[in-house]
């Protein structure tokens, strides 16, 4: 009873706060392109977080009992999402800084390629931030399943499978919800007309790698 | 440190940082302290603002110290909910109040050797027409005062008030980003009051900076 108090507890003030910060790093992210994408993008984020949690919930819950981790369902969750919580404090502190930059670095008006180019930089930003904010949750994540999970549990393999399976669903969450940063040249809307009518793998692999190895072959 | 005596004090201050840092998380009362950092770092950072803007005159010297110390304040203020958050992380467990003025002593540090470093820039403000050169010049001795200023924040390792330091090593990188992003809004720094903005309109703090180093040329 204890443990679940401890790791399992307070889960719907986790979610609450993983959805705030989330909404809030969203709304900062999609500021540059329009209030209306910021808007967009405020409910958009949360729902690509939260949902790939609990899209991935049951698989991470079922295979961390087949390595040996011996972990409640609510259990699983409560790591997640404060490991979530985690990554979410550090969306949530960098916020007002990325604004800041949004607002006094980032022109709104120009040709076509110095908008490309600022929207090619403020992705960088973003990945670095989202990507910063990732790596603290696992490392979090990781400290807190060592302490919990028994000594014979196959932990590294576990986490292999989270994070997999945690990557193939949220890039297919993002995919589905674009645009999200919001290309300058595209018209700002909540989802694409083809939102549904393929997935990220098909593009990986059916347009993105052949576009490179072709560019490649030519040169 | 709690009678403030303003000579002992900044010479304690560069000397032996971590007792500072033990005064603003152990004391019962900080305020007067806090104050006596907030002022140094303003104080600093305005006189090097000075020594900079001499290059285009008194006007603008008095003008790029407040500046300066504006931007100094600003970017401290913008960046504190980082801190607060970065430091938790860490495993920080001080008050907001006594984080403020844990903060705070890296920004003293900085404004002293700002200060200490400002006869010199102004020697070269006064004596060139560059302003690449003072560009240049100008960021290296910051540059200097910045890796002084960092040093504090090692100290709260030694004494237990944070277990990893990596936040807090990437909260110093995020303000200083800041600062050099908000000279970049307030510029011109070495042009007269209503002179043109290069480059105009919003722009990065690289930008900006390739685009005066390039004066230099």
């Amino acid at each position: 009873m204890k443990r679940e108090n401890t790791f399992g507890g307070g889960l719907l003030a986790q979610v609450a706060f993983v959805a705030l910060s989330t909404g809030v790093y969203g709304a900062v992210l999609a500021a540059w392109r329009s209030p209306r994408m910021a808007a967009y993008v405020a409910v958009k984020l949360p729902t690509v977080f939260v949902g790939t949690t609990f899209t991935v919930s049951v698989f991470c819950w079922m295979s961390g009992l087949a390595a040996g981790a011996e972990l409640r369902y609510r259990e699983v969750l409560g790591a997640v999402f404060a490991a979530m919580s985690v990554a979410g404090a550090i969306l949530l502190a960098l916020s007002p800084v990325v604004l800041f930059f949004i607002l006094s670095g980032a022109p709104d008006a120009g040709g076509r390629d110095a908008l490309r180019f600022t929207h090619a930089c403020l992705m960088l930003v973003h990945i670095a931030v989202l990507g910063g904010a990732g790596v603290a949750g696992n490392i979090a994540l990781v400290r807190s399943l060592r302490q919990r999970v028994p000594s014979r549990c196959r932990l590294s393999l576990m986490l292999v499978l989270w994070l997999l399976a945690f990557a193939l669903v949220g890039c297919q969450f993002g995919w589905m919800m674009r645009p999200i940063v919001g290309s300058p040249n595209i018209v700002v809307e909540f989802l694409r007309a083809d939102a549904l009518d393929s997935n990220f793998l098909e593009s990986l692999f059916g347009q993105i790698i052949p576009h490179f190895i072709n560019k490649g072959a030519i040169r | 440190m709690n009678a403030i005596n303003t000579r002992t004090s900044v010479a304690e201050l560069l000397r032996n940082p971590d007792t500072c840092l033990g005064h603003a998380c152990e004391d019962a009362r900080t305020g007067g302290l806090t104050a006596f950092l907030l002022l140094l770092s303003l104080a600093g950072s305005a006189a090097f603002g000075f020594a900079i803007g001499s290059f285009a005159g008194w006007g603008v010297a008095f003008l790029d110290a407040a500046k300066m110390a504006g931007i100094m304040l600003f970017s401290f203020a913008l960046c504190y909910p980082t801190l607060y958050v970065f430091s938790a992380l860490g495993g920080c467990k001080l008050s907001p109040k006594r984080l403020l003025s844990l903060g705070l002593v890296p920004m003293a540090v900085l404004g002293c050797l700002l200060a200490a470093l400002s006869p010199i820039m102004w020697l070269f403000s006064v004596s060139t027409e560059s302003v690449g050169f003072i560009m240049f010049f100008s960021c290296a001795l910051a540059a200097v005062a910045v890796y002084f200023a960092q040093r504090p924040l090692l100290c709260a390792k030694e004494r237990g008030l944070v277990i990893s330091l990596v936040g807090m090593r990437v909260w110093f990188f995020v303000l200083i980003v800041v600062a050099l992003q908000s000279v970049t809004l307030v510029r011109p720094m070495l042009s007269p009051l209503g002179a043109e903005r290069t480059p105009q309109g919003k722009c990065f703090f690289l930008e900006h900076f390739k685009s005066a180093l390039l004066e230099m040329r």
